[in-house]
């Protein structure tokens, strides 16, 4: 695992009293990849819910609740796997809008990507994210990889976003 | 001088006296006024020459006393009475000296009128007079002579000496002159002497001594008259003095200075004209300058000159002239020449002063000289100068290469002061603005004393072609530090200006180029890890599922050659398959990462130090301690000398060239790998030496390239790019790399790079 070090956001929290499990998203435009997350995160024992992005765009459109797509839910905790190189809008864009809204910018976020360029390594923790993580090629390290990930998921605590006003009508 | 009168027949006793007392009188007459004549009045006793032994020439206008000539006219009137007396006297007893009484009554009264017209005489003669025995024992003196002793009257000095008397001091020295006389019978005649006063005062006189013989010859005595010539004295040191000082003014003025006559002799000459002449001043009087100089032009011009000025009689200033010194050197003078008018209008003479300029004539060619260098230089220099005057900035000087770039031209590009610089020299900064006159460079350096120094400008001809400049202008100071003019130097950089961009403009496209290569390179690599994660990915799943498969398979019923075939399948086909795949996408990755390192290396920036390079390799040794003693490979390191570079890129390549050596080791013999170094220069050569495989000439050149390997079978390790990396940091560090290798023996690889500050 290529992981450097943990960022801000995930919090170790006592396992005794889970809340609603987070739901994971997944950033990916390579099918294959996704699957292969899926698969290894099935395999680690994660049963939390997975919704898939096969773009940027997708992904701001749920977060943001834009378009005619699914929108997040308001009260709910989500964590992000995110790919830097996406279609329409890659995952560095995703990450600066991201941290620029007041709500979503609680969204832990682990960069999971082949590219290893330190620019974009650290580009990404500047502008927020929890982990930055390199895809390994060999097929058993992303297989560690992707269960040590599905692992910290199940014992990080994840905000709610938007909790404290789900009783507010939902703004377009 | 001395008497001769007497007759020794005389009988009578009064005869006798009478004769005596007659011949007295006028033997001491005579005496008297002869020893006057004889120390005072001289050939010269003209109103205007009382100082008669002294050159005439040299004191023509003494102002004497007319006193004196009534003392003489006394002098010569009481002498000639007494002698006429005496005369008569003498005769009147010779003729009748039978008659005794009345002889001797009448002798008696001459005696008393000799007698009183002795003393009228003594007393009235302007001269002290005395006379002393042969002891030098006074007998009498006259008032004078009693006055100057500090006594009343005559009578006091009769039996005295001189070292009784006020002049003490100088007794013995009278006295040794008294005997002098004496013993020799010769007389001593005005001499100069001092004496004593009765107040104690120094005067000098002017002394005369005579012995006094009795009618035998005898010496009986002497007698000896002088005069009181102290003031005389005085103004003639007074004189000597004032002559001396004038003499040594001229002697000491550095030029020369001369009076000459009518004919060019010279009258007057200094000490500086004596020694160029190469002979004394008293030998240059009455000489001229044919006499000296070996040059004939030179003493016509100067006695042309001499006639010029004479007839006239007006000054005449030469400013330049030569003369040859006695030692044939040439000098340049500049002289004046003055008539020296006389009082009657006549003008004989004439006073020249003359100046030694060689040396300022020799700076001024000098100068000439350096000016015509400076001329020159100006004139052929390829770079534009322009020089102008304070304060108006006025252009001078534009030497060709300035025109040239300005440009042909019908406006006066010299002459114009700064208010018309820009109309004529059209000048433009970097940035097209045109630049105000008084802010050009060149009257930045006049009216503010401001240097520039390769300022760019663009200087527009004619035509509207545009040349670029590089300017250096600055002031030029006088002594006292004021600027009196400025200068301005221009090269045209056109030619580079347009070199320079291109290059600029070059370095930006390979700048991007290289950017979007490296982009290349990452996006690359990104896009070519993505399907290699799915194909290593599916192929673990793949195995699994055949795993699952095979134990569903086992369980299941089938015939036994089908079963055969399955089994070969699972056990063989898939898994020889799965293999296959699983290598080739390893490979695959680490060829990307191969490249990426490449692309990074050229990207990072280098931090240069000193490098200690014994404990950078003591470092690159031991993180490499596992693969030397895996390969059981023996490292030595040299001393080395320290070398400048980044220490990070710098243990890269010693780390490269190592891992190489291992990778590449002959595996029929124990691998030994040695470190040197050695100074060259202001660079270091390092060299790492294996006793590997070697390499073949025909690849010896291709091992420093991208995925380059040696043996593309067996070398399935690494990412075949240790050696592309070296080069390129090496290159970075503009340094150099080579290699010598001999296959089977071993291979050298040098690397050169910067030493140490």
């Amino acid at each position: 695992m290529n992981a450097t070090m943990p960022g801000p956001g995930l919090r170790a929290v006592s396992a005794a009293a889970p809340s609603d499990p987070a739901t994971i998203l997944i950033a990916e435009d390579d099918d294959g990849h996704a699957a292969l997350i899926r698969l290894h995160l099935q395999e680690a024992g994660v049963d939390n819910p997975i919704v898939r992005f096969v773009d940027g765009q997708e992904l701001l459109d749920f977060l943001l609740r834009r378009g005619s797509g699914p929108h997040r839910q308001s009260g709910r905790s989500y964590l992000l796997l995110l790919d830097i190189r996406m279609p329409k809008v890659d995952g560095v864009e995703v990450l600066r809008r991201m941290k620029a809204d007041r709500e979503v910018r609680k969204i832990p976020v682990i960069v999971l990507t082949t590219t290893d360029d330190p620019r974009v390594v650290d580009e990404c923790y500047a502008l927020g994210c929890s982990l930055f993580i390199t895809k390994p090629v060999d097929a058993e390290e992303l297989f560690e990889a992707i269960r040590r990930i599905g692992l910290l998921s199940r014992i990080a605590a994840a905000p709610r976003i938007d909790g404290f006003d789900t009783q507010r009508p939902e703004k377009p | 001088m001395r008497e001769r009168t007497g007759d020794p027949t005389a009988s009578s006793a009064i005869r006798r006296l009478n004769r005596l007392l007659l011949l007295l009188f006028a033997g001491w007459s005579a005496l008297v006024v002869g020893l006057w004549l004889l120390h005072e009045v001289r050939p010269d006793h003209s109103p205007g020459g009382k100082d008669g032994r002294t050159d005439p020439g040299e004191n023509p206008a003494y102002p004497g006393p007319d006193m004196m000539d009534l003392g003489y006219a006394l002098l010569w009137a009481v002498g000639a009475a007494g002698l006429w007396l005496g005369g008569r006297q003498l005769r009147g007893g010779v003729q009748e000296r039978s008659a005794a009484v009345e002889a001797a009554r009448r002798n008696e009264q001459a005696v008393r009128q000799s007698r009183a017209m002795l003393q009228l005489v003594m007393d009235t003669i302007p001269a002290r007079v005395f006379w002393k025995d042969r002891n030098s024992v006074y007998l009498g003196c006259n008032l004078l002579f009693a006055r100057d002793a500090g006594l009343r009257t005559p009578e006091e000095i009769i039996g005295r000496t001189d070292l009784e008397l006020g002049w003490r001091e100088q007794a013995e020295l009278y006295r040794a002159d008294d005997r002098l006389v004496m013993e020799s019978g010769i007389p001593k005649l005005r001499y100069e002497e001092p004496q004593t006063t009765p107040s104690g005062g120094r005067i000098y006189l002017r002394t005369s001594k005579v012995p006094l013989c009795d009618e035998n010859g005898r010496v009986i005595g002497i007698m000896g008259t002088y005069e009181d010539i102290t003031e005389r004295k005085l103004a003639r040191e007074g004189l000597e003095r004032e002559r001396t000082f004038l003499r040594q003014v001229i002697d000491t003025a550095p030029g020369f200075i001369c009076v000459k006559d009518a004919e060019g002799r010279f009258v007057l000459a200094n000490r500086a004209l004596a020694e160029a002449y190469g002979t004394t001043v008293s030998d240059l009087l009455g000489k001229t300058d044919a006499d000296f100089n070996g040059n004939p032009e030179e003493v016509a011009k100067f006695r042309r000159e001499d006639r010029e000025v004479m007839e006239t009689r007006s000054p005449k200033h030469i400013a330049e002239e030569r003369i040859t010194y006695a030692d044939g050197q040439t000098h340049w003078i500049t002289t004046t020449k003055v008539p020296l008018v006389d009082p009657d209008g006549t003008c004989t003479r004439l006073l020249a002063v003359c100046t030694d300029i060689t040396e300022r004539k020799r700076t001024e060619e000098a100068l000439e000289k350096t000016e015509a260098l400076l001329t020159a230089a100006i004139q052929q220099s390829p770079s534009g100068i322009l020089i102008a005057d304070a304060p108006d900035v006025t252009i001078r000087v534009a030497n060709p290469a300035a025109l040239g770039i300005r440009g042909r031209t019908t406006a006066p590009l010299t002459g114009i002061d700064y208010r018309e610089h820009s109309r004529n020299w059209k000048v433009l900064r970097p940035d097209g603005s045109p630049y105000p006159s008084e802010e050009l460079p060149l009257s930045r350096a006049v009216l503010e004393g401001a240097v520039s120094e390769n300022v760019e400008a663009i200087i527009v001809n004619e035509d509207g072609q545009k040349r670029w400049v590089s300017v250096n202008a600055g002031p030029i100071r006088n002594r006292e530090g004021r600027v009196t003019a400025g200068i301005v130097i221009f090269s045209d950089v056109t030619d580079r200006k347009r070199v320079e961009a291109e290059r600029e403009e070059l370095l930006k496209q390979l700048e991007t180029k290289n950017q979007e290569l490296e982009s290349l390179f990452h996006a690359a690599s990104h896009d070519m890890r993505s399907p290699l994660v799915n194909i290593q990915g599916f192929v673990r799943e793949l195995e699994e599922d055949c795993a699952t498969l095979a134990v569903c398979l086992a369980a299941a019923d089938m015939p036994a050659d089908r079963r055969k075939t399955c089994d070969s399948i699972l056990n063989d086909g898939i898994p020889t398959a799965v293999r296959f795949i699983r290598t080739s996408g390893e490979k695959m990755s680490s060829l990307i990462n191969g490249m990426l390192r490449v692309a990074r290396s050229g990207r990072a920036s280098l931090r240069l130090e000193s490098l200690e390079m014994s404990r950078l390799l003591e470092a690159v040794v031991a993180s490499l301690g596992f693969q030397i003693r895996e390969a059981a490979a023996r490292v030595e390191v040299d001393p080395l000398p320290d070398c400048r570079g980044d220490a990070d890129q710098i243990n890269q390549v010693f780390t490269n060239l190592l891992d190489n050596a291992m990778k590449y080791r002959d595996p029929t013999r124990p691998l030994q790998i040695r470190v040197t170094g050695r100074a060259e220069g202001c660079r270091v050569v390092y060299c790492v030496e294996d006793n590997g495989r070697g390499i073949a000439p025909e690849h010896q050149s291709g091992v420093w390239e991208l995925f380059h390997r040696l043996n593309p079978r067996e070398d399935a390790e690494g990412e075949g790019v240790g050696l592309t990396l070296v080069r390129r940091i090496v290159e970075r560090h503009n340094g150099e790399v080579w290699l010598e290798s001999e296959p089977g023996k071993g291979s050298r690889f040098f690397v050169a790079l910067p030493a140490a500050e």
